[in-house]
C-alpha cells in the first residue's frame, strides 16, 4: 500500500512532502466520511478529520503497526469525535422549534434517510454500525477503534439492525457486509 | 428504502481536494514549527547550517495555528483599530458606520447611503440597547420593537397573550441613561413587575424599523422552553442566546467586544476552516456553530487578529449581508 511504502519516510527526520501527500490522499476520504456521518456537519467533519491527521502525524513514531494504518487512524479520529461530542453543547435552531425549516436543510434531511434513522439510535449502536457497515471495518477492528469487546460490537450491531428495521420499515433489506 | 443502496451511497462520500490540501498544509506548518524549535536549541553555527540544509527560512513566522483563544488574546491585546461596517447587497458594499478604537476607547461615526456622515445611523436605531428575553412558554402575540435612537431608549412591546389563561399585555422598556447604562423595566398589564411570569415568556416577534419609520424586517423568535441557544440574524442586528437562554444583541459595526470574547472563550462553539481565500487573502474562517452558520469571523492566521466579521442571514429570509472590516495600523479618512 502507498501508506506502508511511505511510512518509513514519514517517520524519519528527513521530511518527505510527497510521502505526506500520498498518506493524506490515501486516507482522508475515509476519515472525513466517518466524521461526517457521525457529526452530520460538513465543516465539523473537515475540522475533526484535519485534527486527526495532525495528531496522527505527530504520533507516527509511536505507531507500532499492531493494527493497520487505517484502523489506527480510525481510532484517533474516534477519540477526536468523542472529545468533540463531550464539548459540544446541544443547540436547536429556531426554525426547528417553530416547525419551520430552512429549505436547504430540509433538502438535505430528506435525502439522508438512513443517516436520519441512524441518528435516532443510541450513539454506541450508531458508531458501531457506521464503522462496520459504512467504513467496512471488521468486528475486531471496530473493537480496536471503539475500545469495546468484539462480543459487544456484535451485540450493538444486532440491536442497531433491529432498530433500523423498526425505524425504516418493511423496505429494510439486510446489508451485504456481514459481521465477521 | 433499500438499505444496501443507502449504505453504498454513504460509502461513496468523500472529501474535497481543497480539504485534503488544507490538511497537508496544516501538517507542514506543524512540521515547520517543530523544525524551528529544534533549530532554536542548537548552537548558532549549527542552527544556521541546519536552517540552510533543511531549506527552512528563519523568517518563517508561524508559531501556532489561530484558535478561538489566540483570537481572543489578540483582540484583548490590540488597543487601536478601526471597524468599517458595510451592508452588502448583490455584492455592492455600502458603508454604514465606522468605529474607531483608540487606546481601548471607541467612538463611532454613521454614514448615509451617499457616504455623507450623519448623526444617527440608518442601522443603528438600537444603538447600545441590550435586551434580555427569558425562557418559558410561548406568547402567541406580537412584539413590536420601537426605538428612538436620538433619545437612546427602546421599547420591546409584546401584544396579547392569546395562548395563556387570559389576555395580558406585556411591555419591556430598556432605557439607556446618560452614563450609557441600560436599565430594564418590565410592565405586565400596565403595572411594573420585577419579572414576567413563566407562562408569558419566550415567544416573541420583532418588527424592526428600516430607519425611516417603516417596518423593515420581521423576526419571529422562540427562545424555547428549556435552556437553549438560538440565533437570529437581521440586517441590523444579530441576537445570540447564551447558555442560560439570555439574549444579547449584536449589531453591525457595534458588536460588543465583550460578547465576541465570550463566544470565543468557548472553542466548542466555533468551527475553523484554514486558508480560506477571501478577497485574495488566505484567512482562517471561524464559523459560529449553528445550523445556519450566521456568523463568520475571518482571521489573519499570522496574527490571529480578525479581518472580517460577517453576519449572514438565512438564505430564505432575504436579509442582506452585514460585513464588518477590521483595519489595523491605519488612520481612517476624516
Amino acid at each position: 500500500m502507498i501508506l506502508e511504502k511511505h511510512l518509513p519516510l514519514a517517520r524519519t527526520a528527513t521530511y518527505d512532502s510527497e510521502a505526506l501527500r500520498q498518506w493524506v490522499l490515501a486516507h482522508h476520504d475515509d476519515i472525513y466520511r466517518f466524521m461526517k456521518h457521525l457529526t452530520r456537519h460538513h465543516e465539523t467533519a473537515e475540522d475533526l478529520a484535519q485534527q486527526t491527521f495532525v495528531n496522527a502525524y505527530q504520533a507516527l513514531k509511536s505507531f507500532r503497526e499492531e493494527s493497520s494504518m487505517r484502523t489506527w487512524l480510525h481510532r484517533i479520529a474516534f477519540r477526536e469525535y468523542i472529545a468533540w461530542r463531550r464539548k459540544r453543547r446541544l443547540t436547536f435552531p429556531l426554525e426547528v422549534l417553530q416547525g419551520r425549516t430552512d429549505p436547504r436543510i430540509a433538502k438535505v434531511e430528506g435525502e439522508v434517510t438512513l443517516l436520519g434513522a441512524l441518528h435516532q439510535l443510541p450513539a454506541a449502536h450508531r458508531e458501531v454500525f457506521l464503522l462496520h457497515e459504512v467504513q467496512e471495518l471488521g468486528v475486531d477492528e471496530v473493537a480496536a477503534v471503539t475500545g469495546i469487546k468484539p462480543g459487544t460490537v456484535k451485540s450493538h450491531l444486532h440491536y442497531a439492525r433491529k432498530q433500523l428495521r423498526r425505524l425504516i420499515g418493511d423496505a429494510y433489506q439486510e446489508a451485504t457486509h456481514e459481521a465477521e | 428504502m433499500k438499505l444496501n443502496e443507502e449504505i453504498q451511497r454513504l460509502r461513496a462520500d468523500g472529501s474535497s481536494p481543497e480539504a485534503k490540501g488544507r490538511v497537508i498544509q496544516a501538517i507542514q506548518r506543524k512540521h515547520e514549527h517543530k523544525t524551528m524549535k529544534l533549530i532554536g536549541k542548537l548552537s548558532i553555527p549549527a542552527a544556521a547550517l541546519a536552517a540552510v540544509a533543511i531549506g527552512v527560512s528563519l523568517t518563517m513566522p508561524r508559531t501556532a495555528l489561530a484558535s478561538p483563544s489566540t483570537v481572543a488574546k489578540a483582540i484583548r491585546d490590540i488597543r487601536n483599530y478601526v471597524i468599517n461596517s458595510y451592508v452588502v447587497i448583490n455584492g455592492q458594499r455600502t458603508l454604514t458606520s465606522r468605529t474607531t478604537v483608540s487606546d481601548g476607547k471607541s467612538s463611532r461615526q454613521f454614514f448615509d447611503p451617499s457616504g455623507k456622515p450623519v448623526a444617527e445611523g440608518r442601522l443603528n436605531k438600537l444603538d447600545g440597547a441590550l435586551f434580555e428575553l427569558t425562557v418559558g412558554h410561548p406568547i402567541n402575540g406580537e412584539v413590536v420593537l420601537k426605538g428612538d435612537g436620538g433619545k437612546g431608549d427602546v421599547k420591546l412591546v409584546p401584544g396579547k397573550n392569546l395562548g395563556g389563561p387570559g389576555e395580558h399585555s406585556v411591555e419591556v422598556k430598556a432605557v439607556k441613561g446618560p452614563d450609557g447604562k441600560v436599565v430594564k423595566h418590565t410592565f405586565l398589564n400596565g403595572k411594573e413587575v420585577k419579572e414576567l411570569p413563566d407562562n408569558l415568556k419566550g415567544h416573541v416577534e420583532f418588527k424592526m424599523g428600516d430607519g425611516h419609520g417603516e417596518i423593515g424586517t420581521t423576526i419571529h423568535e422562540q427562545i424555547g422552553t428549556a435552556k437553549k441557544s438560538s440565533t437570529v440574524v437581521d440586517g441590523m442586528m444579530v441576537v445570540e442566546g447564551d447558555k442560560n437562554g439570555k439574549v444579547s444583541m449584536f449589531a453591525s459595526g457595534q458588536t460588543s467586544v465583550d460578547s465576541l470574547l465570550k463566544l470565543l472563550d468557548d472553542p466548542s462553539r466555533w468551527t475553523v476552516q484554514r486558508g480560506v481565500n477571501f478577497g485574495g487573502m488566505a484567512l482562517d474562517k471561524f464559523t459560529l456553530n449553528s445550523p445556519h452558520s450566521p456568523i463568520e469571523l475571518l482571521v489573519d492566521p499570522a496574527t490571529s487578529l480578525p479581518r472580517f466579521l460577517r453576519f449572514i442571514g438565512p438564505e430564505s429570509a432575504a436579509i442582506p449581508l452585514v460585513e464588518d472590516e477590521y483595519v489595523y495600523g491605519v488612520q481612517p479618512p476624516h
